[in-house]
């Protein structure tokens, strides 16, 4: 008997390991240092391993097993050609519910900013151009977009929109916190606002058909504002006029830009 | 219907999906169907009941053969899928008595020196009722190593248990198995053995 418990502890866990596992060569070679009799005893192991595998593997084995075990697959089913199909279905379906939901929420949310960008356009217009002042008075749309262009930073293109409206001049302003190209016009019944801006600056659509946005504003007006908002590419605009002008009349189109 | 729209999933002309599962189902029956029934065998220590859970693990594998990857790793699987079966059948069935063993009484019964016990290895009929002694957290390991041959990292895996408890588990298998038959030696017959073990009380292996 070997008086290290632990050694016996070891030499009895080891003995299950393969002849390869490290841990078993560097017992083996520590064991060569010790007496006889534990080098015996690690022999025994061994052979009462090898008489462990012999005699556990002694079991009858029914002769029609095998012919057994194969006829399940002829009797029944894989359960996967109704679930996996199933699975198939139910990821399709979540993933199209997945898209149709992001589309409808990046619509809405394009909608929303759509008619902030509008709304804060005819506030702008109502309350904060100064009885609409202009730094250049200008008539032509070139000369116009050449001035305003390194003042605002981005090209300044102005678009024709005809419908009667005449150009009076524009200036630099700020639409929410966003630097925009502002340029006046008028015709009989009034003035209008009409800000260039640059669409991504406002987490907008590239091409947005133009759109009308209703507002309340003035409070109390018998005829509110209204703006025309669309966007072009890298630029959008927004075009409002002033209380009581059927700005609806004006109905933009798009391409109305003139591409330099 | 579907089995044609799955045709020739793999390339090979004429095999449906169905045929290569088939096929690999019955290159499992081939090489692994005697291994789990003498394991079950060993496990149970019952014919009938290896032969039920070998038809209920290959019927379960059948079933799901779609979720086994890789064929090569089919035997872990099948040993997975009798483990789980197992389990299930113990929760199912009121538990089996199973044998005792008052293990620090046997240590106390068999000091014997003289017992050979290799040559008590060869009665089946001993080696049955000394697995059944044992507790089956110790039974599986050491069944899966001596009698399958996994390795003990792979047993570790199976069991999903550390590399350290197999090695004691095996050890203590091992311990308890000798002590069992140096006691089954003193009592000098089977019969005799298993009246023992069913009046001793069980032991906590």
């Amino acid at each position: 008997m070997i008086d290290d418990k632990n050694l016996q502890q070891e030499m009895g866990e080891v003995a299950a390991l393969p002849p390869s596992d490290p841990r078993r060569r560097d017992l083996e070679l520590r064991l060569a240092e010790h007496p006889s009799s534990t080098i015996e005893q690690w022999r025994d192991l061994l052979l009462e391993n090898d008489s462990f595998r012999d005699h556990l593997s002694k079991v009858d084995i029914p002769q029609d097993l095998e012919n057994r075990l194969v006829a399940v697959a002829k009797v029944a089913s894989p359960r996967r050609r109704v679930m996996a199909r199933l699975g198939w279905v139910l990821v399709a379906a979540a993933a199209a519910t997945l898209m149709l939901s992001t589309q409808l929420m990046s619509r809405y949310k394009a909608s929303a900013r759509m008619r902030t960008v509008a709304l804060l356009a005819i506030n702008n217009h109502l309350n904060h151009l100064e009885n609409h002042a202009v730094d250049m008075k200008a008539t032509e749309k070139k000369e116009l977009e050449r001035a305003l262009s390194p003042m605002v930073g981005f090209q300044v293109v102005v678009p024709a929109l005809g419908n009667g409206l005449e150009l009076a001049g524009g200036r630099k302003c700020k639409l929410g916190t966003h630097t925009v190209a502002f340029t006046l016009w008028s015709d009989f019944a009034g003035d209008y606002s009409l800000f260039q801006f640059q669409t991504d600056r406002f987490g907008l659509p590239t091409t947005i058909q133009p759109k009308l946005v209703r507002s309340t504003q003035p409070a109390g007006a018998e005829h509110p504002c209204g703006a025309w908002i669309w966007t072009e590419g890298a630029y959008g605009y927004v075009l409002t006029g002033d209380p009581g002008i059927h700005i609806q009349r004006l109905s933009p189109r798009s391409g109305t830009v003139e591409t330099k | 219907m579907g089995l044609v729209a799955d045709a020739s999933w793999d390339g090979t002309p004429g095999m449906t999906r169905i045929d290569r599962d088939r096929r690999i189902y019955e290159d499992l029956v081939r090489s692994h169907g005697g291994n789990l029934y003498r394991f079950a065998y060993r496990l149970c220590g019952d014919a009938d009941m290896a032969d039920d859970l070998v038809q209920e693990t290959f019927f379960e594998a059948w079933r799901s053969i779609h979720s086994l990857r890789d064929p090569e790793s089919g035997r872990s699987w099948l040993f997975q899928i009798l483990r789980h079966r197992r389990a299930h059948g113990i929760r199912d069935r009121s538990r089996r008595v199973q044998p005792t063993a008052d293990l620090e009484r046997l240590v106390d019964v068999a000091d014997n020196a003289g017992v050979d016990v290799l040559a008590k290895l060869s009665n089946q009929e001993l080696l049955r009722l000394a697995l059944e002694a044992l507790n089956e957290q110790y039974r599986e390991p050491f069944l899966l190593v001596f009698l399958e041959d996994f390795t003990c990292r792979e047993t570790a895996e199976l069991l999903s248990i550390p590399l350290g408890t197999v090695l004691s588990r095996i050890h203590r298998a091992r311990q308890f198995l000798r002590r069992f038959l140096r006691q089954l030696d003193a009592a000098d017959e089977p019969q005799a053995a298993r009246t023992h073990g069913q009046h001793e009380g069980k032991g906590s292996l």
